[in-house]
């Protein structure tokens, strides 16, 4: 039987902590970026002339 | 069911609340099956304590499977009925399906410390783990190459489906080469001997990893959709 | 004449073109060459280690040779010729297939005796490795082929092909590697050959998908 073996333990949670927050929080800031672009096209579609793509 | 998803509308409309609901669910069996995991449930006869990386280690191999089925499922209907939404589908796993096979092999490799005395064995299964990683980074970079989305779609889409063919014969391959190269008397991850005690955090956990998988896919699906609608009006508005 | 023989013999031709067989031939030596160089020349350590080594020097080979095969069709029309014509597109791919293992295959494959030979294989065992050679590069073609298809609109898509096919050549690699040491040499060999048959069968058929939809 291995004895202890809470250092690897934790290192073990943490590391999927974070990998699994990291994909999370990625996701989240692309799923937003694009939301806020598809808003934006909303409003301005029903304008008469758009005018030149505004580029962020 | 397939086909009434494929309107885009109708999966934006459903989409936009079934997201945030996975993503609940998921906090929620995480917070329940970490501590579970972690404190409330009973060492092990032989490895220790160090068999809660079980709990994350385990969800984290099955899922990457199970995500590359989906992606194949996602294929054959993209390549059979040229539904759009398969596409994006599939593409929408991937990146994710990548991390689950990149925390397997991580966590697989730290729970090998103890167990074997080394931080990389090259077990059957971990090896098999390793080329499906090895897989996801092709599909992905295939997706990244090709300009034409809708081209690079259906290329991944055979790529897929050749990897899907590959896979069992691989996983039979490498078993059949590391039982060549060692006996197989070291101890086998998550074999048949899980104690009753050990079901619950751990189905608890494979819970969490498949509606993590469920929320972020969906997202990442949203987000393509409404992307490829602002680059086509800026396309329009350019021209 | 025959579009499936006037596909071979134009690809056979042009592998031979300007010594572009050499190169793939070279680049196997010059890989079986680095082996000692890289492990020392302990004769011991070699005979226990070295033969399956012959195996990375044939995949890398194999894999040098495959960004061209269906970039240069793509490039000059000729794969909107091969659509066109009455054969079915994945007999040309076939065609294609067979050109290079008899054009590039072939050569590594008869190097992989002496090479087996200067990494310390026990004489009785070349001619094993030389069978499981010409098996494996038909098993690394057809798989390759599938590879290159997809690739074939990239931009200097050889580091591309080269992690997409990996994971195709792993088993292969395996168990020609077991017939290289020696390791329950006639099992392995079946299976290479199933390995090859049906790397030939599949192959060409998502190749020809691919391949349709690049003309589109």
């Amino acid at each position: 039987m291995i004895e202890g073996g809470w250092a690897y333990v934790y290192a073990a949670y943490a590391v999927t902590g974070l990998a699994l927050a990291g994909a999370a929080l990625v996701v989240a800031l692309r799923a937003r970026h694009w939301a806020k672009q598809a808003r934006k096209l909303d409003t301005t579609a029903n304008r008469p002339n758009p005018g030149p793509a505004s580029n962020p | 069911m397939i086909s009434y998803l494929a309107n885009p509308a109708r999966f934006m409309a459903l989409s936009a609340w079934a997201a945030p609901l996975c993503a609940v669910i998921a906090a929620i069996l995480f917070a329940a099956g970490a501590p579970w995991g972690l404190f409330y449930s009973p060492a092990e006869q032989f490895q220790g304590e160090t068999v809660r990386i079980m709990y994350v280690h385990v969800p984290a191999a099955w899922w990457s499977l199970g995500i590359y089925a989906f992606m194949g499922g996602a294929s054959l209907v993209s390549l059979v009925w040229r539904h759009a939404l398969a596409d994006i589908a599939a593409r929408a796993a991937a990146p994710i399906g990548a991390v689950f096979a990149g925390v397997c092999l991580v966590t697989g490799s730290i729970w090998g410390a103890p167990t074997w005395g080394t931080w990389w064995e090259w077990d059957g299964r971990l090896t098999s783990m390793l080329v499906l990683f090895v897989i996801y980074l092709g599909y992905i970079a295939l997706w990244a190459a090709i300009e034409d989305e809708e081209r690079a779609g259906k290329l991944a889409a055979i790529l897929c489906l050749a990897g899907l063919i590959n896979l069992p014969i691989i996983k039979f391959s490498v078993d059949w080469w590391s039982t060549l190269h060692q006996p197989a008397s070291v101890f086998r991850a998550g074999g048949s001997s899980i104690a009753p005690a050990m079901m619950g955090p751990l189905l608890t956990m494979a819970g969490a990893y498949l509606f993590l998988f469920g929320a972020l896919a969906l997202s990442n699906m949203r987000a393509s959709i409404q992307r490829r609608r602002v680059e086509r009006s800026r396309m329009e508005g350019g021209a | 004449m025959n579009p499936f023989l006037a596909t071979f013999r134009r690809d056979f031709a042009l592998h031979w073109a300007g010594g572009g067989v050499l190169a793939p031939l070279g680049y196997f030596l010059g890989a079986t060459l680095l082996v000692p160089l890289a492990m020392g020349p302990e004769r011991t350590l070699l005979a226990a280690a070295g033969p399956p080594l012959i195996w990375i020097a044939a995949a890398l080979a194999v894999l040098a040779t495959l960004e061209r095969v269906f970039q240069a069709d793509l490039e000059d029309g000729s794969l909107d010729q091969m659509l066109l014509s009455p054969a079915p597109l994945e007999a040309l791919v076939l065609a294609k297939g067979a050109a290079l293992w008899i054009a590039v295959g072939v050569p590594i494959v008869l190097a992989g005796a002496p090479a087996a030979v200067a990494l310390q294989a026990p004489p009785e065992r070349v001619a094993a490795i030389v069978a499981s050679l010409g098996l494996g590069l038909a098993a690394f073609i057809g798989a390759g082929l599938v590879g290159a298809a997809v690739t074939a609109g990239v931009k200097r898509g050889g580091v591309l092909i080269a992690l997409i096919v990996v994971p195709f050549f792993a088993p292969p690699i395996i168990f020609g590697s077991a017939v290289a040491s020696g390791d329950d040499i006639d099992a392995a060999l079946s299976v290479l050959a199933g390995c090859a048959l049906g790397a030939v069968a599949l192959g060409p058929i998502a190749a020809a998908a691919a391949l349709r939809l690049q003309a589109e």
